[in-house]
């Protein structure tokens, strides 16, 4: 009975959240007392946000899977020469697999090669050259002794290959290339979109067969992640009326599991819970929907510095899409931002048609643009990974 | 069913034949009467109309099971109203439901043989399944996406936009060749003619590129080239699966054009026309 009433209680209370019908009086409990961030703000915490590390977690598994990987090439020097990182498409895989290597202490490696593109090149015809001539310049008089090695390291495969014709002649020449260079060990990363895509057009799975794939955030490392963040904005974890009742509820019904913790803590807790879950466990999209649960506080006007409240996190909702924003959608998440162009030439579309539906994607913030290229906002991401898997699209 | 009209003729003969079958028709039967059809024509209207904005709006994987359903729901509706109609204005006992099936067999037989047969064909078709909604078949000389099951026939959409509607009965006679088969993708097949010199890796190659790379193509679903020789061209066919059936027109052009605009890059030699040499000039 009382999970009953407790169930009710909560439909009710997303049955009005969502439909947004809630008096204004009750509607505004919560929220009276609350602003939305100005620009400003907001670029300001996605760049905190951007800057933080790779939960260790994270970089001990590509770690010790690289080593194990690493260890069986120099064992059998003729057989698998490397490893596949592979993430979501909305993940920072170069940020990832850089401060993996960092962390990484190896007195054995004599000479790493790190493809740092920050995006694909404009004329995509003229990646396997660039790649093949940043590659190649390896110092290749260095002789290596049977532990010590060189390492090749390609963060984003993805940013070798656009999908049109000819487009992805740098796939095929990288995979000949590892295949028959047993002198280097590769480490390549890759977003689990494009992967998928590789391996119906080139089975690409059976040339590199060591892939992992990093392991999702737990509730506690999502709040692990964030705590500096967290520290450093000071917030009012106390501010969503709403929130706070339904929490109150259930803290009353259920049992007392989390009594010993204070009121802040249980609410943190919730919070994590509820954040890793709706994220996935993908620190990006944590990262982006923790700024959006981010709002102004203002119940102490007496204090001139700005205070943050936390509210419930929640999954942006998508605008009407059609099914032109589907294939655009799709194109963005497997090559891991593009430029205008690029995007133009994947769709074989002329560039007015793309433009315009770019336009409306961005004005609804589903994309965002940054240094000319596009990309898909992660917080989008979970609802965009359900929407085209439901409609037919080769998604993870 | 001589045998009935034997037994109708006799019953007619002892002036049983109205009274017996007939129940008493009153004001307000009529009234029920046309209040049930009233109902029936709006929530044949409604499911119609519910059905076609629900297929939109749900996912494209459950899109034809939502339109499948139509005319099941149809037929429902249908049946119930027919059967309440019955009961309403008939007195259904065994010997008079046999009698009326004897008078509608006959009836049926001289008057309205096609359309009992298409409905009877309709049925069958509900049962056996060889279209249904969504679908894109071919039908003696028409192609089309099936947008409709009635009681009667169904309704194609053709490529260039015209509304073919064929009896149901069509299955007893004609061949129905059913692209997708209650699936979402239905194959799609381009095809290429070159001179019998082409450098066939590369023309193969590009073939291949322009299908894995095309927004449209079910990746999921195999893409394959194939070729035949003829005495003036060599003919190959690309054969891939849009996402949706519904693309395969414009997945068709979006093929064809990459493919063209790439086979131009490289120079590839199509053959020569019939009746046409550079001495023509």
């Amino acid at each position: 009975m009382e999970k009953f009433k407790l169930g009710l209680f909560k439909a009710k209370i997303s049955f009005k959240y969502l439909k947004n019908i809630l008096p204004k009086d009750i509607k505004d409990l919560g929220t009276e007392s609350k602003k939305e961030l100005t620009a400003a703000q907001v670029n300001e915490v996605k760049q905190k946000i951007a800057s933080l590390t790779t939960h260790p977690v994270q970089k001990s598994a590509i770690v010790d899977a690289f080593q194990q990987a690493l260890a069986q090439w120099q064992q059998q020097p003729e057989g698998n020469n490397s490893l596949v990182v592979l993430s979501s498409p909305v993940s920072p895989l170069t940020k990832v697999i850089s401060e993996s290597l960092t962390s990484l202490e190896s007195d054995n490696l004599i000479e790493t090669k790190f493809l740092s593109w920050q995006a694909r090149l404009h004329d995509y015809r003229q990646i396997k050259t660039q790649m093949l001539s940043s590659i190649e310049t390896s110092t290749a008089n260095i002789q290596t002794t049977s532990e010590s090695y060189k390492l090749v390291a390609i963060p984003r495969l993805e940013w070798l290959f656009l999908r049109c014709i000819g487009g992805l002649e740098t796939i095929e020449a990288l995979r000949d290339l590892v295949a028959g260079d047993s002198s280097r060990f590769w480490l390549i990363g890759c977003n689990s979109w494009a992967w998928q895509y590789l391996e119906k057009v080139y089975q690409i799975n059976a040339y590199l067969t060591n892939t992992i794939s990093i392991p999702p955030l737990q509730d506690e490392h999502t709040q692990e992640w964030l705590q500096a963040l967290t520290t450093e904005f000071n917030l009012n974890w106390q501010a969503d009326n709403e929130w706070l009742q339904l929490r109150i509820k259930e803290t009353k019904q259920a049992t007392r599991k989390h009594q010993e913790l204070d009121e802040v803590a249980k609410i943190q807790k919730e919070y994590y819970e509820k954040i890793t879950d709706i994220s996935q466990g993908i620190s990006n999209v944590s990262g982006d929907l923790w700024w959006r649960s981010l709002k102004i506080d203002d119940t102490n006007t007496d204090i001139e510095e700005t205070r943050y409240a936390i509210t419930r996190p929640k999954l942006p909702d998508l605008p009407i899409l059609i099914i032109e924003d589907h294939y655009l959608l799709y194109s963005l998440l497997l090559h891991g931002g593009m430029s205008l162009v690029h995007l133009t030439a994947s769709l074989g579309k002329s560039q007015s048609v793309v433009k315009s539906r770019t336009q409306y994607l961005l004005q609804n913030g589903v994309i965002g643009k940054e240094q000319n290229l596009l990309y898909v906002n992660p917080a989008y991401y979970p609802r965009l990974k359900n929407l085209l898997g439901n409609n037919n699209f080769l998604v993870d | 069913m001589m045998d009935n009209i034997f037994w109708l003729a006799q019953a007619n003969s002892r002036g049983l034949d109205v009274d017996r079958i007939i129940s008493n028709v009153t004001i307000i039967k009529i009234f029920q009467g046309l209040i049930l059809i009233l109902v029936a024509y709006i929530l044949l209207l409604v499911s119609e109309k519910f059905n076609y904005w629900l297929s939109e709006k749900v996912p494209n994987r459950f899109r034809l099971i939502v339109k499948q359903s139509l005319p099941l729901v149809r037929a429902i509706i249908l049946g119930i109203t027919i059967i309440s109609l019955l009961r309403l204005f008939l007195r259904l006992s065994a010997n008079n439901l046999l009698a009326l099936t004897g008078t509608i067999s006959l009836a049926l037989g001289f008057a309205f043989k096609d359309y009992a047969s298409s409905l009877i064909a309709g049925l069958v078709a509900l049962f056996e399944v060889p279209y249904r909604v969504g679908d894109r078949v071919q039908i003696g000389e028409h192609y089309g996406e099936v947008i409709s099951f009635g009681l009667r026939g169904i309704k194609l959409r053709t490529p260039s936009d015209n509304i073919v509607t064929i009896p149901h009965n069509k299955i007893w006679t004609e061949a129905i060749s059913n692209s997708n088969d209650g699936a979402l993708e239905a194959q799609v097949i381009a095809d290429f003619y070159f001179a019998q010199d082409v450098d066939l890796d590369l023309v193969m190659k590009i073939l291949y590129e322009a299908a894995y790379t095309s927004q449209y193509t079910q990746l999921k679903l195999p893409i394959v080239v194939t070729m035949d020789e003829t005495p003036w061209a060599t003919h190959l066919m690309l054969k891939a699966y849009p996402m949706d059936a519904r693309d395969e027109n414009i997945y068709k052009t979006d093929l064809l054009k990459r493919s063209k605009q790439a086979l131009a890059q490289h120079n590839v030699q199509y053959p020569p026309q019939w009746g046409y040499s550079s001495s023509n000039h």
